[in-house]
């Protein structure tokens, strides 16, 4: 199938990719360097004491801030090549090692909330376009423009208000227990994060379903099937929902991407530390290593999304396809 | 009319309206109603039968006898619990027991012995001691080092280590303190600052370190107590680190984290949680808490949550809107820890009209204390010439106690003292030439956080614009331009957090030393003639006297206008741990040995 | 008897602005195997009258009066009933080429003719014989393609294809040809004209020339309303209706003179005959009564004062 889509065009993917890749690094790279504050400062800006100029120099110059820009970035593309992305001054550890880690509890969080909205969204957005001016369909765009219009960190609280600290069914937050207390696994741990996070990402998918699945229900293949005495299951899940669905997908997998590093509010408020916690947290203390390798990960993973959405849209949708093989 | 514009109609707002209201309302009841119906958890104290928190004898008694009747009539006797075995342990034989909770807001709060956080390495740390520490009496307690004494002229300084042992059973010896002083220059760690006027550590026996210093400094044990301090490490652990920097001491767990201190690590989760646990080879009295544990809850919100639920036993710096929410909830107290963090009015003495010492005595007198202190809640006035009066103890210099009281009038008169100024017919203050007077005030720095300097200069801008007819413009500052800015305005604001050291020793900020300069661009040639003096002299009523005629020279000369200070305000837990308040640690925040080894779970105050 | 008689047939669509009248009072008979011409303009209510038929409206459309098929009320049906008749009695040629892009015209025909009755193995022998019969002279590259593959003319023999799968007794052609070039047209035509040989058709367009090659008996609609009704030769003979004349000579071959003016949008139609507005001969009359439907004999019926 890859194949039939045609190696000019995946490489030329890849190459829009690389550049923008390129572009956005640079970007990062200057910007950051542009951000008031330093590292040392502010660290010993905590202990309450202004840093003495001679030791932010030594910092400095221990960190390599102290040479000339284009040196600094040139020794950064190089070392990003080598794979080597520096240690964070916070934590001491490599960048990428640390990255890893967080994002690894980042994603335990996002793919099973992504999967559950992308599921609840595309199905309550079929039924509700499906069933356009039922009650079924009032009721559930009232319900998800309310869910949509409090914001994130409220929901989260809620459930914690309600199922710890009135019901005590969940734990408070973090993803392990202290040792030799109650016993949680980590589903408990992520039920609540994850549902919250769900909760806040339904109505976007929602609405994308429902307005999509409107617009197709207006098509006259859709007049032709029901013409044709095709049943309203066949018709809904034979023609509606395949068309309908398709822009959903691809919005749902860049909406992924793009929660990588913003669920902050989300990783706050059930002490989950994930990659949106440890960005806060970089910003904070001036960590540009850190910072850097962050922004990296994100730029590369949202690449990465919209490259598996280009080269996944052609297996899906045959226009695509030939409008490939006519380039 | 076409047909597509009829087919597929969008909902309309106005037509659902009603049902949208009764459907929230339908929603925030349906999340609501059951939270309010059912009740919190409550902990349950084992062998407290009579549920009033405490264990006394005989519920302890009858709790133990219980099984020891059955045993004697060979009954099948019920299971007999862990937790109330060693509960009567702990109240019979004072074996720690219990875990308390702490939250932390941010990862970095977690114990790193390797980068310095927050509150520095020895006080902060429940793991690792210093040689000596700070009290809040103004004395030096001992940690590692038994007895201090230095030479004459305060450059030879001699430590005798106490019998200590670290926690993996080895000897704690002076080479671990040479070796603590040689690892931070060594490896350029950025702790090693505080060690800059050491020449060399040399020992002379097991027991004894010496510390060679470059000049004269009577005030090096304070220097190594706290904010930040040196703790002593262990040298047959660290030596074999040979980056520190980059030193993950997670991935080697327990074997790294050896100290001398009252805990020892337990078990961690990076970005989860820190468990500490009692020591049994600490050389002092052995903690009545069993096990510590930092647990990471970076929401403000969760934290009050936490509390409320008893998920954590403590809460430390919160903030005078929470401190009122959490009163009068069941099980919970909340006490202050003052003098925090000072708050003061500097002046930079070269620019005009600041150069006018006529015009910073005049503003001392034109600052309501009182209200800047009320206006931050938990704080107080300070009435002396230089911040933190709390922790000066007697080298407050009584004759300056309220010398620039709160009295426009006075401020008017030294401004019509003063050749700069002229006071018109409704007490409104101008230039000579009659021009306003235009006061713009850098906002950034010290005193920023919480946004304090904002709201004390509120409260004092209102009083200038309006009584003394000023022009007064409030500017907030990036932080690395902070430092440039002040140097450029004729007034600026500055906060003293937390931790403070040799009380004179604050008067050095007002020193002008021959090739440098200081904050308040300061320079009195009999003030900085009595600061080389302090510093060269080690006896104590000698200090005193001369910080008093330093004092009196500050008085007549105002660099600066002390304002307030604010304390900590801590929550904790009634029903689990007790003596939170016997013991104030010397900086803000709770995490302090000395809080740690003095409260106990509430059950064994009945024993 | 007729195959299908409407009687009085109104449907009215609710709006934010109030209630619209799409269809108003119709009354159309079609025989066994007649091909009847429905012309009119965009809006004019054509579409909504097929639609009305087949049942196929918004569930929130009104519709009043009868439509007899074969002596059944179609209104008056159950939903699976109607569902039962859709495709196999009363098929619809749709508008613009109404395919399913997402899916191989082979399946699409596979899946009607399934829905036609026919097992696997004879949907599969049938489909080429189908295409085929639509002018298809490759069909197997005709059922391997998609639809955005086909060019237009393509696209409509397909759905000529579709919708003869089930050899349905009424055929609805909406605008078959729209957006189709002279030659294709023409084909379309041709062959609607050969499929339909024993079938009613319902041809449905706003271009008289194609409805003249094509159909027996012609039916105008202005604005909602039958205008003109009458057999084709009459009709174009003997134009009654001014709107009617004024499309004839908007024809190429007679002169190309546009009707001026636009057809009033249905929310706000104007009192007394719906077209005087841009009747050349416009009377008193004509502003402020409404015509009925004249019957001038010679089963030719036209809504206009002037035949009173």
């Amino acid at each position: 199938m890859v194949l039939e889509i045609g190696n000019r065009y995946i490489l030329r993917r890849f190459f829009s990719g690389l550049l923008a890749f390129l572009l956005s690094i640079t970007l990062t790279f200057f910007l950051l360097r542009s951000l008031p504050g330093d590292y040392m400062t502010d660290l010993l800006l905590e202990i309450g004491r202004y840093a003495p100029p001679e030791l932010v120099a030594s910092f400095k110059h221990e960190v390599g801030l102290d040479l000339p820009l284009p040196k600094q970035y040139l020794l950064y593309l190089t070392g990003i090549l080598k794979g080597n992305w520096g240690h964070s001054f916070e934590y001491g550890l490599p960048v990428f090692s640390l990255i890893r880690e967080k994002l690894y509890w980042t994603l335990v969080l996002l793919l099973p909330s992504t999967l559950l909205s992308a599921g609840l969204g595309i199905g309550l957005g079929a039924c509700s376009g499906w069933k356009n001016g039922s009650k079924t369909d009032a009721f559930l765009l009232h319900s998800l423009v309310f869910v949509g219009a409090v914001p994130s960190y409220c929901w989260g609280f809620a459930g914690l208000f309600i199922f710890s600290f009135r019901l005590g069914l969940l734990p408070f937050g973090g993803y392990v227990s202290l040792p030799s207390t109650e016993p949680a696994g980590l589903f408990r741990h992520a039920l609540l994060p994850v549902l919250t996070l769900t909760l806040c990402s339904v109505p976007g998918i929602y609405y994308l379903m429902r307005n999509s699945m409107l617009d197709t229900l207006g098509e006259d293949y859709i007049l032709a099937a029901r013409a044709r005495g095709f049943s309203e299951s066949r018709i809904l899940f034979q023609h509606a929902l395949p068309n309908s669905v398709l822009p959903v997908l691809t919005m749902t997998s860049l909406h992924c991407a793009h929660m990588l590093a913003g669920s902050v509010f989300i990783e706050t408020v059930f002490a989950w530390p994930g990659l949106g916690l440890l960005t806060f947290s970089a910003l904070e203390a001036h960590d540009l290593p850190l910072l850097q390798g962050i922004f990296l990960v994100d730029t590369l993973l949202t690449i990465i999304a919209n490259l598996t959405a280009d080269l996944l849209y052609p297996l899906i949708d045959p226009r695509i396809r030939s409008r490939i093989r006519g380039e | 009319m076409n047909l597509k514009s009829f087919k597929f109609r969008i909902l309309k707002e106005n037509s659902l309206q009603p049902v949208r209201s009764w459907f929230c309302l339908l929603f925030i009841l349906g999340l609501f109603l059951p939270a309010c119906i059912l009740p919190a958890g409550a902990s349950v104290i084992p062998g407290d039968s009579s549920g009033d928190t405490c264990v006394s004898d005989e519920e302890l008694a009858s709790s133990i006898l219980s099984h020891m009747e059955y045993s004697y009539l060979g009954k099948e006797r019920p299971h007999l619990s862990a937790e109330e075995l060693s509960l009567s342990a702990h109240n019979f034989r004072h074996i720690p027991y219990g875990r308390v909770v702490i939250p932390v807001s941010s990862e970095k709060d977690f114990i790193t012995p390797n980068i310095w956080y927050k509150m520095g390495v020895p006080t902060g740390s429940l793991i690792y001691e210093g040689l000596v520490t700070r009290n809040r009496d103004g004395n030096y307690d001992s940690w590692l080092a038994e007895s201090w004494s230095s030479s004459e002229d305060a450059k030879v300084w001699t430590f005798r280590l106490k019998e200590a042992k670290w926690q993996d059973g080895e000897t704690v010896n002076s080479e671990d303190v040479k070796f603590t002083h040689d690892y931070l220059k060594d490896k350029k760690l950025k702790l090693a600052f505080v060690l800059n006027s050491v020449e060399r550590v040399e020992c002379p026996d097991a027991q004894t370190a010496v510390f060679y210093l470059e000049n004269p400094d009577p005030t090096f044990p304070d220097r190594l107590s706290h904010s930040p301090g040196i703790a002593i490490f262990p040298k047959h652990i660290w030596e074999n680190v040979e980056n520190p920097a980059s030193y993950d001491e997670y991935a080697s767990g327990d074997t790294h984290f050896i100290g001398s201190g009252p805990f020892r690590y337990k078990a961690a989760e990076r970005g989860q949680y820190f468990l500490l646990e009692a020591s049994e080879a600490y050389h002092g009295d052995s903690p009545y808490v069993k096990e510590v544990a930092l647990k990471l809850i970076p929401d403000a919100s969760s934290r009050l949550f936490a509390l409320q639920s008893g998920e954590i036993d403590v809460l430390p710096e919160i903030t005078p809107v929470e401190a009122e929410k959490l009163k009068g909830k069941d099980n919970i107290k909340v006490y202050n820890i003052p003098d925090a963090t000072g708050y003061e009015i500097a002046f930079n003495c070269e620019q005009f009209p600041a150069n006018d010492p006529l015009f910073r005595q005049a503003l001392s007198h034109a600052v309501n204390r009182e209200n800047a202190a009320n206006m931050l809640g938990n704080a107080e006035p300070t009435e002396t010439v230089f911040l933190l009066p709390d922790l000066a103890h007697d080298f407050v210099n009584p004759d300056y106690i309220g010398k620039y009281d709160y009295d426009l009038g006075k401020a008017r008169d030294l401004f019509k003292v003063s050749d700069n100024f002229s006071v018109d017919s409704d007490g409104k203050v101008r230039y000579k030439n009659g021009d306003q007077i235009h006061l713009k005030i850098p906002l950034g720095g010290k005193a920023h956080m919480n946004r304090a300097d904002e709201k004390l200069l509120n409260v004092i801008k209102m009083d200038w614009e309006e009584k003394l007819g000023f022009d007064v413009e409030l500017e907030a500052v990036p932080e690395d331009i902070y430092l440039e800015q002040i140097g450029e305005s004729p007034i600026f604001i500055d906060g003293m957090p937390g931790t403070m050291h040799d009380d004179l020793e604050d008067l050095n900020n007002f020193y002008r030393s021959p090739a440098g300069s200081n904050y308040y661009h300061y320079d009195s040639p009999e003030y900085n003639r009595l600061m080389e003096e302090l510093k060269n002299t080690a006896d104590r009523d000698k200090r005193k006297e001369i910080g008093y005629r330093m004092q009196a020279v500050l008085a007549e000369d105002v660099p600066t206008i002390p304002v307030c200070s604010t304390g900590t305000l801590v929550a904790y837990r009634t029903d689990r741990f007790t003596g939170w308040e016997n013991v104030l640690p010397l900086q803000a925040g709770i995490l302090d040995k000395k809080v740690f080894l003095n409260i106990k779970p509430v059950s064994s105050q009945a024993s | 008897m007729e195959l299908i008689e409407i009687k009085s047939l109104k449907v009215t669509f609710p709006t934010e602005a109030g209630p619209v009248r799409a269809v108003d009072c119709v009354d159309l008979q079609l025989g066994v195997r007649e091909k009847l011409g429905l012309i009119g303009e965009t809006g004019s209510g054509k579409s909504v009258l097929t639609h009305a038929i087949l049942r196929l409206l918004q569930p929130d459309a009104l519709c009043e009066g009868e439509i007899l098929y074969q002596g059944r009320n179609l209104l008056g049906l159950a939903p699976t009933e109607m569902r039962r008749l859709r495709g196999r009695e009363l098929a619809l040629i749709p508008q613009n080429r109404a395919l399913n892009p997402l899916q191989t015209v082979g399946k699409q025909l596979l899946e009607t003719l399934r829905q036609a009755g026919y097992s696997k193995k004879e949907a599969a022998a049938k489909m080429p014989e189908l295409l085929r019969s639509v002018g298809a002279i490759d069909p197997d590259s005709w059922t391997k393609a998609y639809p955005h593959e086909c060019s237009g003319g393509m696209c409509e023999r397909i759905v000529i294809a579709l919708s003869l799968a089930f050899s349905p007794s009424l055929l609805l052609a909406d605008e078959p040809t729209k957006g189709l070039d002279s030659l294709n047209r023409a084909r379309i035509i041709t062959l609607l004209g050969a499929v339909t040989r024993n079938q009613a058709l319902l041809f449905i367009t706003h271009d008289l020339e194609a409805a003249a090659m094509l159909c027996t008996r012609l039916a105008l609609m202005y604005a909602g309303e039958l205008v003109e009704l009458g057999d084709k030769d009459t009709v174009f003979e003997n134009p009654l209706h001014p709107y009617t004349r004024g499309l004839l000579f908007a024809l190429p071959a007679r002169g190309m003179q546009p009707i001026l003016g636009r057809s009033p949008p249905l929310t706000a139609l104007p009192d007394g005959c719906r077209f005087h507005s841009r009747c050349p001969g416009a009377m008193a009359r004509c502003r402020r009564q409404h015509p009925p439907l004249f019957d001038t004999g010679n089963r030719h019926f036209c809504r206009c004062w002037l035949y009173v």
